[in-house]
């Protein structure tokens, strides 16, 4: 236990440490003038943006939006290795990462439509692409989220299993909407100048590092589920 | 500016988030340590 | 394994031609779900021609009842096999589990298409809308939509089929991942043909056929480890 232990403080600090790099560059930019990011005023044209200082959200939001990503992709490849394994540890991998990936992609829809107001005046276009693409993957996992119903037998595993597989298979489908509806999903797409992408970088780092913490502790936790469910199974079968 | 605002509402937003997801997890674990640490103590009770 | 699956499918079809229990319903519930929208229309006055925008509420109509219908169908795909535990017969045979799929899909896909068809008869009837002669490109739209979404759902039947919640489970499994995959761009494409919008509607057909290989594709794959070991 000792060991698990430090391996959650570990990525704590780890991820405290780049958090706190970017915030300090976040702090820098914050005092530079947006030079990178010329105003124009409203409607904005491509090279530069009617709120050059809001663009900073993104330096957060795209770690926040990567981060989901990733954990969807857990839950995938854990789906896939729980149909083939029938090991329900796999299973339990899969509902942590999408529990924790639903706390990621809705504060990465806040965060971008926050943006969305502060350039476009709205907070939501149901005609931009890579809006829809991203509620659409919030609906599909708030609702594998929801299959979770109590207690975990195998059925509702293998269920989950089923549902994580082709719920992942609408992450690239999504991806691709904003191609094939031409006219219809405009999306308005920033383009990162050099200089951001130190900060970007480092936003992916800590946000990857601090979700792998969240997912320790969110296991840790289900391991002491477990053991509670085993106590009472031997307290039942004692009685 | 104005457009700061926005920013720190962003922030703000996500900030309040990752820590609310914290504190539930914190309450949960305290939550599920202290059922199991009272049923140990009970299967412990019984067999004395 | 092809004729294991058409073996499957003709005996599924032979059922439902027989005692027409099951498309009965289904013609039922589509009839009721048109008549339901037809008569909240009334306020907007559908029934005189008007309603400017017809254009798009013909196709989300149309397509909510196929896919209400069609959720209702799948929902006793399997349970035929189920009551009478052939299903452990079907599943010893070799390589007949993507046959045992094929064949649900292909049953299945032949009942809704028939469902779709006549809801499109329904909703001429007491939708007027004037198709501006389109009728052939909307058919082949509910045709493709209709193979998508029953690709996706024998699998989600199949997952959904042992468990007591199954009548929650099915709509809850498959309407998040078939929303924007399927019926959303089905309906636009509807829509862009009755507007005779020929090229966005190309666009939308595209998506729509390349989720059902997905969705044919991921079946196949996993439909192996959908029972028990």
């Amino acid at each position: 236990m000792g060991r698990r232990e430090s391996l959650g403080t570990g990525l704590l600090v780890a991820s405290m440490v780049f958090m706190f790099l970017l915030a300090a560059l976040l702090a820098f930019y914050l005092s530079e003038p947006a030079s990178s990011f010329p105003d124009c005023g409203p409607p904005p044209l491509p090279g530069c943006w009617s709120a050059p200082d809001a663009f900073r959200i993104f330096l957060f939001h795209v770690p926040l939006a990567w981060t989901a990503y990733l954990s969807f992709g857990i839950v995938f490849v854990a789906s896939v290795a729980y149909l083939r394994t029938r090991d329900l540890r796999w299973d339990t991998l899969a509902m942590a990462s999408a529990e924790i990936g639903v706390v990621f992609v809705t504060l990465a829809l806040l965060t971008g439509s926050i943006w969305n107001r502060a350039e476009l005046g709205v907070y939501w276009r149901w005609e931009d692409g890579r809006l829809f693409a991203t509620f659409v993957l919030w609906t599909v996992y708030i609702a594998y989220v929801a299959l979770h119903t109590g207690t975990r037998d195998v059925q509702e595993a293998r269920l989950s299993a089923v549902f994580g597989i082709f719920a992942f298979a609408t992450v690239p489908v999504s991806y691709l909407s904003q191609f094939f509806f031409s006219s219809l999903h405009i999306s308005i797409r920033p383009t990162f100048p050099a200089e951001t992408w130190p900060t970007l970088a480092v936003g992916v780092v800590a946000f990857t590092l601090f979700f792998l913490y969240l997912l320790h502790w969110r296991l840790r936790i289900d391991a002491l589920e477990f053991r509670l469910v085993g106590i009472k199974e031997t307290m039942e079968g004692s009685a | 500016m104005s457009d700061m605002v926005y920013l720190y509402a962003a922030l703000t937003v996500a900030l309040v988030g990752l820590f609310g997801y914290l504190v539930y997890l914190h309450r949960r674990q305290s939550r599920v340590q202290s059922e199991v640490a009272r049923l140990e103590a009970l299967v412990n009770h019984d067999r004395k | 394994m092809l004729r294991e699956a058409l073996t499957i499918a003709a005996k599924d079809l032979l059922v439902e031609v027989r005692t027409k229990e099951r498309l009965a319903a289904l013609v039922l519930f589509s009839l009721v779900v048109v008549l339901s929208f037809r008569f909240s229309f009334e306020l907007f006055g559908v029934h005189d021609g008007g309603l400017a925008q017809s254009h798009f509420l013909v196709p989300a109509v149309l397509w909510v009842t196929v896919v209400f219908s069609a959720t209702l169908g799948m929902l006793t795909v399997f349970s035929k096999e189920e009551e009478n535990r052939c299903i452990e017969g079907l599943l010893l045979a070799p390589a007949s589990r993507n046959a045992l799929y094929v064949g649900k899909l292909v049953s299945s896909f032949a009942s809704f298409v028939v469902i779709a068809l006549l809801t499109m008869l329904f909703l001429g009837a007491f939708l007027p809308y004037d198709y501006r002669g389109q009728y052939l490109p909307v058919v082949g739209l509910l045709v493709l939509g209709t193979f998508a979404y029953t690709a996706l759902g024998v699998t989600a039947a199949a997952v959904s089929a042992s468990s007591r919640m199954r009548e929650v489970l099915l709509p809850v499994i498959m309407i998040p991942i078939a929303l924007f995959t399927v019926i959303v761009p089905s309906i636009a494409a509807t829509s862009d043909v009755l507007l005779e919008n020929l090229s966005g509607a190309l666009d939308e057909v595209r998506f729509v056929a390349f989720s059902s290989v997905l969705f044919v594709g991921v079946s196949l794959l996993v439909f192996d480890y959908l029972w028990e070991a």
